[in-house]
């Protein structure tokens, strides 16, 4: 057994015409449950190209990823791997043609060692015995040479930081690559230098032949690395071109399926003498918040901007009493000391979670308990609190109305809603009960372009009656459309505050991954 | 990699510590315990435990767990007696052969091997499904001996009362089975698969790791586990009774937990199992010398558990705090 980067057969340079395609998909499909998943999907890779593959959340990108992964098998349609007819990859495939993945959510083993990481499930032996030495020589290798960092193979995955694990995930698939890397949206928690280490390794891979699947929603990167474009939506290939053929609207046009009008969300400017509706001063945790202060007004979108693990949502989390800290906080300018979810919600303060389908909402009760879940007190006025069925339901409907849930049939369970709609519903719980502040954690995250425009406007829209949100976001675009200021945090720190008018992208992206103002 | 094997080790030291200290006490104020022929005898006693432990360590290691391997070393010897065993006469002996070893083996393996059936094939939790068959195999072990009592003799008896260099035949198959496991969980590829798999059961799909297979075989390994452990019982005492196995898994858990493998899944430690399986037998038997009512056993047992339970639960947390510290 070798953990050698292969070469491939013949060392080519780009995509040249006339050459069989390393990987092709002819008529593929699959259905979960009846519902069509991927309908009839036709590609083909070749060795030295950067494919960039985009679609909106649903469109069916995760599930082809999966069957190149040989992690599920198609229902039908045939795939061609570099000459080899296959029904369907199975992980024996994947490992005999050498498809490496570097998995979204990270497919690794925190308890295990770096070494081990990288090298499982193959892991080196002599008899069954793990052979460590060697596992972590070639681990170094790969880390320092192919990745330029010097993560200590021997330490565990566990005690690395998020940028670092990512450098073990990249080297873990490169492992196991030899003709092919599939990259599942890997830069999403990578700082930018990390990101760019990445981008010379897809760059490095290409020139010696690798053919590479990138998979992403980032626009910049299509034009940064790809050599051919696929757009998926609602699981069928709708468009595909090179980067020069494909401009930004182009490939919108085809995730979406339509014009989408520019939808450019412009908060309204907060009234100068709009009173202090949240102070928060040296806002601290054990670990992951380190004395952070700002103020929010009344009718201000304060954006908070910061890689993942720079203490976005465990600040969120200290604020409303979800998680032990200290600092002092005043609600409407009185102290708001003794913190708890309830009796934040009591003050006018709620917390829309980042992970609602799993810390919010209830799906396999109706929509209307979900909205009114913790509005029963008031729907149950009197002694002994008898709720009046009629009324919720009135309550739950009028508010399914306002915040855009469709249908709005309060009695549907919630598992039955799309993504969007439960998003919208879980927020119209919280901001239909007239908040002061809100929190909003990772808002539109997981829902399709439509429904991320539809909360944008509310926002925008509650905020202009004066209610403050703190919108902790890691979609930067979603920042600077909607926030008056940014705070970056790095590393649990306020890194720096943007104003509207100083907006830009690199320069937030930038104190985010340095935690320094340039 | 250093971080987490430091406070196994120290985990695994202060259960050293304990035991060390538990005899102390034991052998200062009780007559007769600290004599050679006793703790022979200890050890001989902690030998179903430690054989259980072992194979029950792969089985928490990825997140699974076995309940029903006391009923798997009561069916096992059941099916095993009963078929290869002549009665003698009209009296409750049995005279067995030497074919009881594969026969109890191979039920033992059968037995597991369903097990790990229920839980892949058919996706059930592995707590329910072998609180199932705990039930299940027990009852088949009752209805195979009619619940009767067998006295055994012959071949059966030469594994529980063998003798090899001093020390009882079973002490040195313990020691070996732990060694061996200690190697397979800490240093083989398939040991290394399986905390992996336990770490993170995502991933290991992701990684392409069989985790269906592995889960059938561990499984498997405390079905055998229980067999043997019914063969030393059953071979030291001569008799198969339908209490045989009872309480079994309540022991072999407490051990593992004991000894530092984490009811959360992906940490481990055979070593710190078997050290486990001494103490509570340790504990056992220096009360029955000083002649503590037999009931205490069980609270002092309850408790051990609660408190190994308790630490397991307080270093994950520790462990992940840490972990989720920045940088």
């Amino acid at each position: 057994m070798t953990a050698q980067i292969s070469e491939p057969a013949s060392g080519r340079n780009g995509p040249k015409e006339g050459d069989a395609p390393l990987l092709s998909l002819r008529g593929v499909s699959k259905s979960f449950g009846g519902v069509p998943v991927l309908r009839d999907i036709g590609i083909e890779v070749r060795r030295g190209e950067v494919v960039a593959l985009l679609g909106e959340n649903g469109a069916g990108k995760s599930t082809l990823k999966n069957i190149l992964s040989g992690l599920i098998l198609p229902d039908g349609g045939e795939i061609v791997l570099d000459g080899e007819r296959l029904s369907g990859l199975t992980a024996g495939d994947v490992d005999r043609h050498g498809i490496g993945t570097i998995h979204q959510e990270l497919s690794l083993f925190g308890n295990l060692s770096v070494a081990e990481n990288i090298h499982m499930p193959h892991l080196l032996h002599r008899r069954g015995l793990v052979e460590w030495s060697r596992l972590e020589t070639e681990a170094r290798r790969l880390l320092r040479d192919e990745l330029h960092t010097d993560i200590d193979p021997r330490r565990a995955v566990g005690d690395l930081s998020l940028g670092e694990r990512q450098m073990v995930e990249i080297a873990k698939a490169m492992r196991r690559a030899s003709s092919m890397l599939i990259l599942d949206e890997p830069t999403t928690c990578l700082s930018l230098p990390e990101r760019e280490r990445l981008f010379a390794v897809v760059h490095r891979l290409r020139d010696r032949g690798y053919a590479i699947i990138h998979i992403t929603h980032f626009l910049e990167e299509v034009y940064e690395l790809a050599d051919r474009v696929l757009v998926m939506r609602d699981g069928v290939v709708s468009d595909r071109g090179t980067p020069a053929e494909m401009p930004r609207e182009r490939i919108t046009r085809a995730m979406v399926g339509r014009e989408l009008e520019e939808m450019h969300v412009e908060p309204q400017p907060v009234p100068a003498e709009a009173p202090v509706v949240l102070d928060v001063h040296g806002a601290c945790d054990e670990t992951l918040v380190r004395d952070v202060s700002f103020c929010l007004r009344a009718g201000e979108i304060l954006g908070i901007g910061g890689l993942m693990g720079a203490g976005r949502s465990e600040l969120a989390e200290v604020l409303v009493g979800l998680r032990p800290g200290t600092g002092e906080i005043a609600l409407n300018g009185t102290p708001f000391a003794a913190r708890s979810p309830r009796a934040a919600m009591e003050r006018g303060l709620v917390l829309v979670s980042e992970d609602r389908r799993r810390d919010q909402a209830f799906l396999n009760r109706s929509l209307r308990e979900n909205v009114t879940a913790p509005a029963l007190a008031a729907l149950a006025p009197g002694a002994v609190g008898w709720l009046r069925p009629r009324r919720e339901a009135a309550a739950a409907g009028d508010i399914a109305r306002r915040f855009g849930v469709q249908p709005p049939r309060t009695e549907t369970a919630m598992i039955n809603f799309s993504g969007g709609n439960q998003q919208k519903a879980i927020i119209g719980r919280w901001l239909g009960r007239a908040p002061k502040v809100a929190i909003l954690d990772e808002p539109t995250k997981g829902v399709d372009i439509g429904a991320r425009a539809a909360v944008h406007k509310l926002v925008a829209e509650l905020a202009a009656t004066g209610v403050a949100f703190l919108l902790i976001s890691s979609d930067i675009p979603e920042l600077l459309a909607l926030s008056h200021r940014l705070l970056v945090l790095h590393q649990g720190r306020l890194a720096g505050v943007v104003e509207r008018a100083a907006f830009d992208p690199d320069r937030v992206l930038s104190i985010a991954s340095t935690g320094r103002l340039q | 990699m250093s971080g987490r094997m430091s406070l196994q080790a120290l985990q695994q030291l202060g259960l050293a510590a304990v035991l060390l200290a538990v005899s102390v006490v034991f052998g200062l104020n009780t007559a007769g315990f600290a004599d050679l022929g006793n703790l022979r005898n200890i050890l001989l006693d902690a030998t179903p435990t430690i054989i259980g432990a072992v194979a029950m360590t792969f089985v928490i290691v990825t997140r699974g767990i076995d309940l029903s391997i006391g009923s798997i070393a009561n069916v096992a010897m059941a099916t095993a007696v009963v078929l290869t065993g002549t009665k003698v006469g009209v009296s409750v002996v049995t005279e067995t052969g030497f074919a009881v070893y594969p026969v109890a083996l191979a039920a033992g393996l059968a037995f597991g091997l369903l097990n790990g059936w229920i839980i892949v094939g058919l996706g059930v939790n592995p707590l329910i499904a072998t609180l199932g068959t705990l039930t299940l195999y027990r009852g088949i072990g009752l209805h195979l001996t009619e619940a009767s009592l067998y006295s055994v003799e012959g071949g059966l008896l030469a594994l529980g009362r063998g003798q090899f260099l001093g020390l009882g035949l079973p002490v040195w198959l313990a020691l070996a089975l732990a060694t061996g496991g200690g190697f397979a969980l800490s240093r083989s590829v398939v040991g290394r698969q399986m905390l992996a798999l336990g770490g993170d059961p995502r991933s290991a799909v992701e990684t392409g790791i069989r985790s269906r297979r592995l889960i059938l075989l561990v499984y498997a390994l405390t079905g055998i586990a229980g067999a043997l452990a019914g063969l030393i019982i059953v071979g030291r005492v001569g008799v198969l009774t339908s209490e045989l196995g009872f309480g079994f898994e309540f022991t072999v858990i407490t051990a593992v937990v004991l000894g530092g493998t984490s009811l959360f899944g992906g940490r481990g430690s055979i070593l710190g199992s078997m050290l486990g399986a001494l103490l509570l037998t340790t504990i056992q038997n220096g009360l029955n010398l000083i002649g503590a009512d037999p009931y205490l056993y069980d609270v002092v047992r309850g408790l051990v558990l609660m408190v190994a339970v308790s630490i397991d639960t307080l270093t994950t947390r520790l462990s992940r705090r840490q972990r989720a510290s920045p940088v």
